[in-house]
């Protein structure tokens, strides 16, 4: 019974989860894999801003600023040497003691003076990343960063992370755990003083949130996330450049965020891998699609601010509060009912 | 000593771009609280308008600078009215994504357009000129003095006429200002078409000195974020004051710290500073 | 006493709010504060509760100097808040809002949430039944799972009181908690604030509605620009001069 509960509620998560591991085996085409795995690498990307930007309220502009420092923390590592797996968590843990410096700094001020100073911050790495040129080789930037290091598994071999298959399935690894972190997190107490904060700062603080250490934590953790996908990115590319630090990356990432569905959890994903796939898609058009994607941002924001999953999940509602009143007793009849009482209390 | 007067020089014609910049950006951001992220995109956009049209059309410098004010004082226009204004009163992170996707789709769409090699405006006042034992060009003595007839102009403007005490008026009490019967979005409007203007002629002047790119307003547009913040959000003597401090001091700056390091400074010293005064210098304590 | 205010002074660009104002508060009683618009109640409420910075003055809680702490220590130590303009958190629903309000005494962090530690279960059941008992209190049991922007405004003035009271706070400082509802729903008001003070919880209030001050508070203060000018049971405050004299140019008194 428990399990049939699980199915029923779950059965879209399943399936969706079945269909990005089956992804490679049904798709033969290199070039697709290809995208998808670029595709999902930003979707990481997109679910940590959306910690900081929707669950948290803060709109962070620095976030290319890190993932920058988390590709070149990896690069200049495992370049030394170092193992990945212990070059990875380094590189997020790096990331993420810059960012409670910054976040020291800069999560005094509020909205668009936030703003402002993390992408001043943002520009500032990719300025040094541009200029810096004996730790970072300056524009050119460092190449030839090693694969994974293999994982050793007994008796059958070794993993290795040579093939693309199984870096597509390093990259849906660390996208599950990132889903598992997020989720576990912003449904829990600490969750909710995120979102307290992102409703209505002064409120929360007079309720007894310390507001500041709030969104330091939430900054910490975006930072720490967004750190390691840097790291999982330069592994993938084999190399790194002034460019991961730009912060057009930013906007982009933004742009997934609130085109897939602000404080959601597959709003990120959604709208990393289908904006990534459009604009693939219209490749033909050359910068046009570029031009294009502005517009639709402008747009998204204007007409549907809640994004694609707010839309569906909006219209699922809607379709379940019709059925459910046809049948009697449903949600939509408990809240005609409610708001009878509302008005008679 | 004349290397020293040489970088004065050029640090006021620097100041002289970066206050105009300022002031329209202090103009919709500070007054109307629009965060016009694609202001630098605007300045871009009017430069490019300008040399479109001398190489183009033929026209003279004179009537390029003035056709791309108005060209862009329509286009701030219609930014106002299709990109900000449905978002008035929605959180402010809404009107910041607009921005972003208004920067993103003006910078593409030049690109596009006329191509993203970058482009010179022919000299029109190429002789040399010398002047208190420095040497410099016709063209620079002319962005000078244009900037600072334009920032007077302005001043008297706002100070002056009907049209530009409303702005002062909206940007003191939005709600206070309607209910007197001013009309909010007539004034928004108009404060964009000027605020774009004003870029539209600092980009103009500069041309024929720096090459153009379609990416030559995305870091200036954060040097003037840094100015308004740093001379008071809203202030006009600040952004001004702000505007020639910042293009003297990355000027004489430039001998002795690194060129590539310049632009750290200014922005490490923003993040600093709001660090120290969330509000800005000049922000104010509410009840 | 509870509460000491001292000499409480606020200053804006060289206008004077509030001057000078010192009143104690004692365990169990209900305060109110009274005075014309713009007499400096609300600015006061600012200050004690943290809110706003003082320019001079001070506060004890319990003896202890608490000037200058941030609201999110007043609220921990004790001191819990309710705004003039009904505010709650919006976007959120019934339920959401008051364990909120119990935050302050939850110390779930990261580790807990990510590994479901002990601790998370334990303050995730502990804030759950809260939020039940808060919910019978202030008679809200069925509106849990509504959003905020779904209920009457008498509904959401109940609900502020009820996330102010999560905290377990031994003062609650309520600013106008009737402002904007007629006068049948400011009776079930009232007899939320009389339960308040059965529960044992000392209120101090900001109201305009001089009945409702008369029936309910032990002691009343008076304030007018920025100063306070009397202080006392409410029968003496009904005939002092002074506060005759300063409603005179605005409201009549009761």
């Amino acid at each position: 019974m428990k399990y049939n509960k699980f199915l029923k509620q779950n059965w879209l998560y399943l399936l969706l989860l079945i269909a990005a591991l089956s992804f490679p085996l049904v798709i033969s085409s290199r070039y697709y894999i290809q995208i998808m795995i670029t595709a999902l690498t930003w979707a990481m990307a997109a679910l940590s801003l959306n910690l900081i930007l929707g669950y948290t309220g803060q709109a962070s502009l620095a976030h290319a600023g890190f993932f920058g420092l988390g590709a070149y923390s990896l690069a200049l590592t495992t370049k030394a040497g170092l193992s990945f797996w212990l070059a990875l968590p380094l590189a997020g843990a790096f990331a993420a003691f810059i960012g409670l410096f910054i976040g020291l700094l800069t999560l005094r001020t509020r909205g668009h003076y936030f703003a402002i100073s993390t992408l001043c911050f943002g520009v500032i790495v990719f300025i040094v990343a541009g200029s810096w040129i004996e730790i970072t080789k300056g524009a050119t930037g460092i190449l030839g960063i090693p694969k994974p290091t293999p994982i050793p598994i007994p008796f059958i071999g070794e993993l290795s992370f040579t093939s693309q298959t199984n870096q597509y399935y390093l990259v849906i690894f660390f996208l599950l755990l990132f889903l598992f972190i997020i989720y576990r997190l912003v449904n829990s107490l600490q969750g909710l003083s995120f979102m307290a904060v992102r409703n209505n700062e002064v409120l929360a603080e007079a309720v007894g949130i310390n507001t500041f250490t709030t969104k330091l934590l939430s900054f910490v953790v975006t930072n720490f996330l967004v750190g390691m996908t840097g790291g999982i990115y330069a592994v993938l590319m084999g190399g790194v450049s002034p460019t991961v630090a730009g912060s057009n990356l930013t906007f982009f990432w933004l742009a997934y965020v609130i085109i897939g569905g602000v404080a959601t959890m597959a709003g990120p994903i959604v709208g990393a891998v289908l904006v990534t796939f459009l604009m693939e898609y219209m490749y033909s058009l050359g910068e046009y699609r570029l031009a294009i994607f502005g517009l639709i941002l402008i747009m998204a924001i204007i007409f549907f601010p809640r994004g694609l999953v707010g839309v569906f999940t909006r219209l699922y509602q809607k379709i379940k509060d019709y059925f459910g009143g046809i049948r009697g007793g449903g949600a939509g009849q408990n809240a005609a009912k409610s708001r009878k009482a509302n008005e008679t209390l | 000593m004349e290397l020293f007067l040489q970088q004065v020089f050029n640090g006021i014609m620097l100041g002289s771009t970066y206050a105009m910049v300022a002031l329209g950006l202090t103009l919709v951001f500070g007054i109307l609280h629009v965060p016009n992220f694609a202001h630098g995109n605007l300045y871009m956009l009017g430069a490019y308008v300008t040399f479109f049209l001398i190489s183009l059309y033929q026209f003279g410098f004179w009537a390029a600078v003035i056709s791309s004010m108005v060209i862009l004082g329509v286009v701030g226009m219609l930014v106002e009215r299709f990109v900000y204004r449905p978002l008035i009163g929605q959180p402010h992170i809404n009107m910041f994504i607009s921005a972003i996707g208004l920067l993103i789709l003006l910078e593409n769409s030049v690109a596009v357009v006329w191509g993203t090699s970058a482009k010179r405006i022919p000299h029109p006042y190429p002789d040399t000129v010398h002047l208190l034992g420095i040497t410099t060009t016709q063209q620079r003595l002319i962005v000078i003095v244009a900037a600072v007839i334009m920032i007077i102009l302005l001043q008297l403007f706002i100070k002056k006429t009907i049209h530009g005490t409303t702005i002062e008026a909206v940007a003191q009490d939005r709600e206070g200002a309607q209910l007197v019967g001013i009309n909010v979005n007539w004034v928004s409007s108009m404060t964009f078409a000027i605020s774009s203007a004003f870029a539209a002629a600092a980009a103009s002047l500069m041309a024929p000195i720096f090459m153009i790119t379609p990416t030559m307003g995305a870091l200036l547009v954060m040097k003037a974020f840094v100015i308004i913040i740093l001379g008071g959000l809203g202030s006009m003597q600040g952004a001004i004051l702000g505007g020639y401090i910042l293009g003297l001091v990355e000027s004489l700056g430039g001998g002795f710290i690194s060129a590539a390091y310049k632009d750290v400074f200014a922005f490490g010293a923003l993040v600093l500073i709001l660090a120290i005064k969330p509000t800005g210098l000049f922000g104010k304590e509410s009840n | 006493m509870l509460l000491k205010v001292e000499k409480l002074t606020k200053h804006f660009d060289g206008l004077v709010a509030n001057n000078h104002i010192s009143f104690d508060l004692a365990e169990g009683e209900i305060l109110a504060i009274i005075g014309p618009n713009g007499a400096g109640k609300s600015t006061l409420f600012n200050l004690i509760s943290g809110m706003l910075p003082a320019t001079s003055g001070k506060v004890f809680l319990e003896e202890e100097d608490v000037t200058g702490l941030k609201p999110h220590s007043m609220a921990e130590r004790g001191i819990a808040r309710t705004f003039q303009t009904t505010t709650l958190f919006d976007e959120l629903r019934v339920m959401d809002n008051l364990a909120i309000g119990y935050r302050v005494r939850t110390r779930t962090g990261f580790w807990d949430a990510l590994l479901h530690s002990s601790r998370w279960r334990r303050e995730k059941e502990e804030t759950e039944a809260k939020v039940m008992e808060a919910l019978e209190f202030i008679g809200m049991r069925e509106y849990a799972y509504h959003f905020v922007s779904t209920l009457t405004q008498e509904a959401q003035k109940r609900l502020a009181i009820g996330v102010a009271l999560m905290s377990d706070p031994k003062i609650m400082m309520l600013d106008e908690p009737t402002a904007g509802i007629i006068q049948d729903e400011t009776d079930g008001i009232m007899e939320l604030i009389l339960r308040l003070k059965e529960r044992g919880i000392t209120v101090c209030l900001i109201e305009h509605k001089m009945r409702m001050v008369m029936d309910l508070a032990d002691r009343i203060v008076v304030l007018n620009y920025g100063e306070k000018i009397a202080e006392g049971p409410p029968e003496e405050i009904s005939c002092n001069p002074a506060v005759i004299e300063a409603y005179l140019g605005g409201e009549h008194i009761a």
